[in-house]
């Protein structure tokens, strides 16, 4: 069943990374400099572009959704009324969303949601998190406190610990090898070298991969996204209004979501996320689609353990064969399935929580309008896939997207 | 850094209390731990087993039964943790290993395992064992059996 006519018609996205500091790149010669930011000016750098790419002004939007997944990070209550304000769109309706890791999404759907029912025409969608102003420690716990309080987060369960826990699982159920999840590690960083907006453009080699330092023993350091500090926007507007401003729209065709258990104890298995089936199959169903027609895709690859399960669980391989799909270079753009994270994923693009989901979809349109670098560019992609998932599978979004 | 050190994770600490500190329901549980006993739950309704116990059953029953459980049984996944989240930080030295028991009729329970030997392996023999800390508050941990 088709769902409501909702396009993307602009984008905008920041340079992800440690942006407390100055930062400057230098890239193969190629030389570039991000000046220190707070979180309104990561607001501003990502919501501009995005209103000038729509062409359009903010007396044009009606409404904007604000995704930020834990205050605490940036030590602002009522954030989204103060992002809202930096960026002009005062005086209409906002609000602030929060499904962890899947924020940005949910800012996504929420905004979509809001058009498709009729209420506004053309939203907002900015999705802002600043991660690096405190300790990776108190970073840690500020994650780990989404664990069940009573009954996991005592046990020094941590967030890397979860998918670790996924992990040992797979690795002794479907003999997923210390060598494919490193592949994965591998890939990612590749991308994300060529991508100007990422966090950690370094390539990566297996070697470096097995031997890095544990964090939370299968995985370690490799293994595990960045803690990043970003923002991304994207401007949804109706039917009407995105034929009229934009030449290039990129409808929405497909808004899955599901959930799962609190526990992870309480799950039938631990060798796959049943949130993302349940999500990916909704989405499918909607648009019509099936895995084979999927040109580009990007998956919550939060730790190596993730993207394996992705991959299985959104079809692309078969159940308990994504290590080896990953091995088999099944995920490169020349390889022999659905290029995966050409942007560099969370591990090299960066995890600025509530603007993940959102810079995910930022990047499926550059993807589909053949705007990326050359280097990372599929060839004539047209149907784009976006995963983001919350906590270990508590909250899944999955979009597809086609112009 | 080097390889984990196993078998150091140390006791847990207030942290537990203050989140085991909660309602008359869950403080059965607690009673039964100074037992020695494992208590998780059962659904009148639709006869589904919850360890750890819930006192409602998603299928909508609210009568639930309490039953012990056989304290031995395997292990069902593991982890080593390097990096601790800060509020445990403060109490434990890493790492520290957690794991996932799974009893008979495939419950589940996370908690810390102590005692290890050698590397934890999926399906390895364990038991879990209720004690009481220097604090006076109680734990339990996963042993190898």
């Amino acid at each position: 069943m088709a769902i409501p006519k909702v396009a993307i018609v602009g984008i905008g996205h920041s340079k992800y990374g440690k942006r407390g500091k100055l930062i400057n790149e230098d890239i193969e010669g190629e030389k570039a400099t991000y000046p220190a930011v707070t979180i309104r000016e990561l607001a501003h750098e990502s919501y501009f572009p995005a209103l000038e790419h729509a062409g359009i002004t903010n007396n044009d939007i009606k409404a904007s959704v604000i995704g930020i997944a834990a205050e605490a990070f940036a030590g602002q209550g009522a954030a989204a009324a103060l992002i809202a304000d930096e960026v002009g769109i005062i005086g209409k309706p906002t609000m602030r969303v929060e499904t962890a890791c899947a924020t940005g999404s949910t800012a996504i759907r929420t905004a979509w949601a809001q058009i498709a029912s009729g209420q506004f025409d053309v939203m907002a969608a900015i999705g802002v998190e600043t991660m690096t102003w405190v300790s990776t420690a108190y970073a840690t716990e500020l994650m780990s406190v989404a664990g069940d309080h009573r009954w996991e987060y005592p046990y020094g369960i941590s967030f890397p610990t979860f998918y670790s826990l996924y992990a040992a699982r797979k690795m002794a159920v479907d003999g997923l090898t210390r060598d494919q999840l490193s592949a994965v590690s591998v890939k990612s960083h590749y991308y994300g070298y060529y991508n100007k907006l990422a966090h950690l453009r370094r390539k990566v080699s297996i070697e470096d991969a097995n031997q890095a330092v544990p964090i939370a023993l299968p995985l370690r350091l490799y293994d595990c996204c960045l803690i990043s500090d970003g923002a991304a926007t994207v401007i949804l507007a109706n039917e009407e209004k995105a034929k009229e401003m934009s030449s290039d729209p990129l409808w929405i065709t497909g808004l899955g979501c599901s959930s799962d258990t609190m526990r992870v104890t309480d799950r039938p298995n631990l060798t796959n996320l049943g949130g993302s089936v349940r999500a990916a199959e909704m989405a499918y169903k909607q648009s019509g689609r099936s895995p084979k027609d999927i040109d580009v895709a990007y998956v919550h690859d939060c730790f190596s353990v993730a993207e394996v399960m992705a991959y299985e669980d959104l079809g692309f391989c078969e159940r308990g064969q994504g290590g080896k799909w990953a091995e088999e270079r099944g995920p490169y753009i020349d390889g022999p399935g659905v290029p995966v994270n050409v942007d560099g994923g969370l591990k090299s693009k960066g995890h600025p929580l509530g603007a993940t989901g959102i810079g995910q979809v930022v990047d499926a349109y550059k993807q589909v309008f053949g705007t990326a670098e050359k280097e990372r560019q599929v060839p004539d992609a047209k149907v784009a896939l976006c995963h983001n998932v919350g906590q270990h599978g508590q909250f899944v979004n999955v979009f597809i997207l086609e112009p | 850094m080097s390889e984990p050190q196993l078998g150091l994770v140390q006791e847990l600490s207030s942290d537990v209390k203050h989140r085991q500190r909660m309602t008359a329901e869950f403080r059965k549980f607690i009673d039964g731990l100074k037992e020695g006993k494992f208590l998780a739950t059962e659904c009148k309704s639709c006869g589904k087993k919850f360890m750890p116990p819930r006192f409602t059953c998603p299928c909508g029953g609210k009568d639930l039964e309490w039953f012990e459980v056989n304290p031995e049984g395997t292990l069902y996944t593991w982890s080593i943790v390097h990096f601790a989240p800060e509020g445990i930080a403060k109490k434990t030295n890493v790492p520290y290993a957690v794991g996932v028991i799974e009893f008979e009729d495939n419950l589940l329970l996370t908690g810390h395992i102590k005692g290890l030997t050698s590397k934890p392996k999926v399906g390895m023999k364990v038991k879990i064992e209720p004690q009481e800390l220097d604090t006076g508050d109680l734990a339990y941990f996963i042993k190898p059996a």
